[in-house]
């Protein structure tokens, strides 16, 4: 309820800061305007379930060909997989990643706004062969893409 | 810009700017051991990263210690032209703060 509600406070000061108003706003008023929490709970859930019930309640997530989660079918190195989540759908809210073979499934999260294009790139720890899976909020709904990598050397350990 | 803190560059692309930077960060899990000393190094990553395009924020991320040490970002603003500036700052879980910044050649 209270994350939801931050969501349509989010989609209320975008076009304020669009047409400007935004820069009548101290820079502290307008950084708390588009703050999220940092989701303490879901980074530290150990089940994927866990994580998503955290971040999305229970919502279901439609899997959807329009998010490309991009990695190598095969790391050689667990400790840096590099990763891209494109959704190609209109009004992208967040885009999360997951690991189902980590001992702390979530990898990361991010929130998006029209400014940029919905494609993030980063490089993640993947702590054995297992499935990266992308979560995108777009337009209220949730959608999933899921991928199999394949880790001949894990990213988590010693 | 300061190497200490990692390396960013922006390139203006199809009217936009395409953004990458590397963050100088162990992004230390907890579970992994200094192998010199046996002992457990101890948690230390970075939570929140927020992207500013002049001034305004483009992008936030939340991120955990599966993110990779020294952290890649790569993402595209939309629109942009030669002069803008692109600034990203974090924060890690101790509370230390970085950030990169570069101007649009």
């Amino acid at each position: 309820m209270q994350r939801r509600k931050l969501l349509e406070t989010g989609c209320i000061a975008m076009p304020l800061a669009a047409l400007g108003l935004g820069a009548l706003l101290p820079a502290r008023a307008r950084a708390a305007a588009t703050a999220h929490a940092w989701p303490e709970r879901a980074f530290h859930a150990e089940a994927v379930d866990a994580v998503v019930a955290e971040l999305f309640g229970d919502r279901n997530a439609e899997d959807s060909a329009r998010i490309t989660l991009t990695a190598p079918d095969v790391a050689e190195n667990g400790r840096v997989v590099p990763i891209e989540v494109a959704a190609d759908l209109p009004g992208v809210e967040t885009m999360t990643v997951l690991s189902d073979g980590n001992p702390y499934p979530l990898l990361a999260r991010a929130h998006v706004t029209p400014a940029i294009a919905p494609r993030v790139s980063i490089r993640v720890k993947m702590g054995q062969s297992a499935n990266l899976i992308a979560l995108v909020e777009a337009d209220g709904k949730l959608y999933r893409a899921t991928r199999a990598v394949k880790v001949t050397a894990g990213g988590c350990g010693g | 810009m300061s190497r200490e803190h990692g390396r960013i560059r922006v390139k203006a692309k199809d009217g936009g700017i395409d953004v990458r930077a590397i963050i100088r960060h162990p992004m230390e899990t907890g579970s992994r051991e200094d192998p010199a000393t046996g002992e457990t190094i101890p948690r230390h990553y970075i939570q929140e990263v927020v992207c500013e395009h002049n001034g305004d924020i483009v992008l936030t991320l939340d991120w955990g210690w599966g993110v990779s040490a020294n952290p890649f970002l790569a993402f595209h603003i939309q629109q942009g032209q030669p002069g803008d500036v692109v600034l990203i700052r974090w924060t890690d879980d101790r509370g230390e703060t970085g950030s990169l910044e570069a101007k649009v050649a």
